[in-house]
């Protein structure tokens, strides 16, 4: 099931966050934070949390597993 | 090291191989094997510090496509022998062909089984070796004592890791000590197949016992569960 993520969505509701400064944040290069938010890559637990707790969400607000439609 | 540094050195190396190759040995591209052996087992063990996790399954996914070319390269090797030079190719080419698939067998093998358990078995199944051979030609001789004592060595490792651990280190670095300058006298010309016999007792050792203390020293450095005392109380 493919997972879509609000990333993007609550870094310009953080002030406008950059890429950049939300890579520094959470401890990946700019290039991954890029890749998960056009959905290229799905992070780990781990930097899940991370980027959850930066931006004042919570997981299940940034990361939403789609449900296949019968 | 970050991964532009390994990247660097990784190229750097390659290129003094060709160079040397084409410009004073032909049979330089020996060096490629410690390259071919370690390289994934540095990946795997000591990623680049600047690497996240994205950049690790990135290099990991880019270490099959290297992985391909030095295969192709070797099937370049082992044609021009057949068919450009007419002989069999020599054992370091041989083994350049195979290092790749040991050190790859032996990581999944880690991953799969854990770092502690695949050092048991590497132990257990040398010392059964070690003994085999020993019965076999000599039995019940003082030469048994050594397959006992890496069985034993690797027994106490389940129970203590690092006392087996550092047990099989100072048996590898006997077996060397003891080992190599014999095998570096008696090799009639054969330094590198001198090499591999001498080392292939003391080299498993290594890594059986280095694979006993690792995780040992790794799980050391974890941080103690903050919430340990919740738990218990409630």
């Amino acid at each position: 099931m493919p997972v879509t993520n609000r990333v993007r969505y609550f870094r310009f509701m953080r002030g406008e966050m950059s890429q950049a400064a939300l890579a520094d944040l959470v401890g990946v290069s700019r290039q991954t934070i890029v890749a998960v938010e056009k959905g290229n890559y799905n992070p780990s637990v781990e930097l899940a949390l991370r980027l959850a707790r930066t931006l004042g969400v919570t997981v299940e607000a940034l990361f939403v597993l789609e449900e296949e439609t019968p | 090291m970050t991964r532009r540094t390994l990247i660097v050195a990784r190229v750097l190396w390659v290129a003094a191989t060709v160079l040397l190759t084409v410009g004073w040995n032909e049979n330089a591209w020996i060096l490629l094997i410690p390259l071919a052996a370690l390289g994934p087992l540095l990946r795997e063990v000591a990623p680049a510090a600047d690497l996240d996790e994205r950049q690790r399954l990135l290099d990991y996914r880019a270490s099959h496509w290297a992985l391909i070319v030095t295969y192709l390269l070797i099937f370049v090797l082992f044609a021009h022998a057949w068919y450009g030079l007419r002989h069999e190719p020599p054992v370091e080419l041989w083994l350049l062909l195979i290092a790749p698939l040991i050190v790859r067998t032996a990581i999944s093998a880690a991953q799969g089984y854990g770092t502690r358990k695949m050092a048991l078995i590497l132990g257990f199944v040398t010392g059964a070796i070690v003994l085999a051979f020993s019965m076999a030609e000599h039995p019940f001789s003082p030469e048994c004592l050594l397959g006992a004592g890496i069985l034993g060595f690797t027994s106490l490792g389940i129970r203590w890791p690092r006392v087996g651990g550092g047990l099989l280190i100072l048996a590898a670095a006997a077996c060397g000590a003891f080992l190599v300058p014999i095998g570096m006298r008696n090799t009639h010309g054969g330094w590198m197949q001198g090499l591999l016999l001498t080392l292939a007792l003391p080299t498993p050792l290594l890594l059986a016992g280095l694979g006993l203390i690792g995780p040992t020293l790794r799980a050391a450095r974890v941080p103690p569960d903050e919430f340990v005392d919740l738990r218990k109380t409630t």
